[in-house]
């Protein structure tokens, strides 16, 4: 009898556990306020490109020279990449005769290898702006085949964080 | 034999106790009764509050300060603060939660708070007896600690009552809150936009207010 009495206890304290009996804990909860965090802005601006002639009109062994400022508008220092792409009419699929960018200048600094690369400072910095002057030269093999043809140079900077 | 007399018992009980549950409205008993007190028992609860403080500049000045700890990017890592956690009560509690409220920089026309996304934070607590001595508690990106209660730690440490003399002695103790922009991929900056695609550029520019919380809890007997 002691022993039902005893089990029957135990189901009904364990039943209500089961059933979802909670606790209280004291708790307490202390702030330290006003952290701040700030991140940096990364940008890279092109100028308006200059060329030294009308690049639509070159000759068999000529090169002309585009000129491009850059500048660097936000809070962070960064790495930057040159990368060009002729396309048009003119590309005719001869990888001796079509034109091609030959030199790549940076501040007067000639780059030799491609793509170029160099750096500036941020905004307000020491060296913020950069004058990339690209060379393209139509190989003095090309033939008549590329006579009254037409190209388009592309560049892009990409720019990195240092 | 046995058996008759125990059911006689069991019908006797059932009987009584059908009597007393069919109620008070039917039968009504009279009782003498007696009562004596006891007076002047007390019983107070006792008080579980924390309080913290800068282990820097003391007081309870922000442990990061964006002007003077300068701009992050992708890689940089803050250098580490201690945040001193003291008890202020009269019970002994271990530390059992971490979290944090964010705010926008009314200054910057972007959400700041996608920023939390971007920071990874560890928080230690540092071994009373041997501060050099880190003991991991958390880590995970601030925006974690932004949710509703925030997250659930378990303390190493019991930080007792200033009361409590002269041992134990641990009656504050320092948790170590190191953050940091990572690069890695284990750690990428969450695609908070869900593109499918790692936004790092959409952390460029913002400015972050976090309000860092700790919560204690008194010890389970």
């Amino acid at each position: 009898m002691k022993k039902i009495v005893l089990s029957l206890l135990t189901i009904a304290v364990v039943a209500a556990l089961a059933a979802g009996a909670t606790f209280a804990v004291f708790t307490s909860t202390a702030t330290n306020p006003n952290n701040t965090f700030g991140t940096g802005t990364l940008t890279i601006k092109e100028g308006t490109a200059t060329a030294e002639a009308n690049i639509s009109n070159m000759k068999p062994g000529e090169t002309k020279i585009v000129k491009i400022p850059v500048n660097s508008t936000g809070t962070l220092p960064l790495n930057y990449t040159v990368e060009t792409t002729l396309t048009g009419t003119i590309m005719l699929g001869q990888a001796a005769n079509d034109p091609r960018v030959s030199a790549v200048w940076i501040d007067n600094v000639h780059k030799t290898s491609l793509p170029a690369t160099d750096s500036l400072s941020a905004a307000g910095g020491t060296d913020p702006s950069d004058l990339v002057e690209i060379h393209i030269t139509l190989p003095s093999a090309a033939d008549n085949a590329y006579q009254g043809k037409t190209g388009n140079l592309s560049v892009t900077f990409n720019a990195t964080q240092q | 034999m046995r058996t008759k007399r125990t059911k006689l018992l069991s019908l006797g009980l059932l009987l009584l106790t059908s009597c007393l549950l069919i109620g008070g409205a039917i039968f009504t008993f009279a009782l003498f009764t007696g009562s004596a007190a006891s007076g002047a028992n007390a019983f107070a609860a006792g008080t579980l509050k924390l309080d913290v403080q800068n282990d820097g500049t003391g007081a309870n000045f922000p442990l990061f300060v964006a002007t003077t700890d300068g701009e992050l990017k992708p890689g940089r890592a803050l250098p580490g603060r201690t945040l001193k956690v003291l008890n202020v009560g009269t019970l002994p509690f271990k530390l059992s939660g971490l979290n944090a409220a964010l705010y926008n920089d009314p200054q910057t026309a972007a959400d700041d708070r996608v920023l939390a996304q971007g920071l990874w934070v560890k928080v230690f607590e540092l071994e009373a007896s041997n501060p050099t001595n880190k003991l991991f508690i958390w880590e995970g990106r601030m925006s974690d600690l932004a949710v509703a209660d925030g997250v659930s730690v378990a303390g190493i440490q019991t930080v007792y009552p200033p009361s409590i003399t002269p041992t134990p002695t641990v009656k504050e103790i320092s948790l170590l809150i190191e953050i940091s922009m990572p690069s890695d991929t284990l750690t990428p900056l969450a695609d908070h936009n869900g593109d499918g695609f790692r936004d790092d550029n959409d952390y460029q520019g913002l400015k972050l207010r976090a309000d860092l919380g700790v919560t204690g809890q008194q010890l389970i007997p």
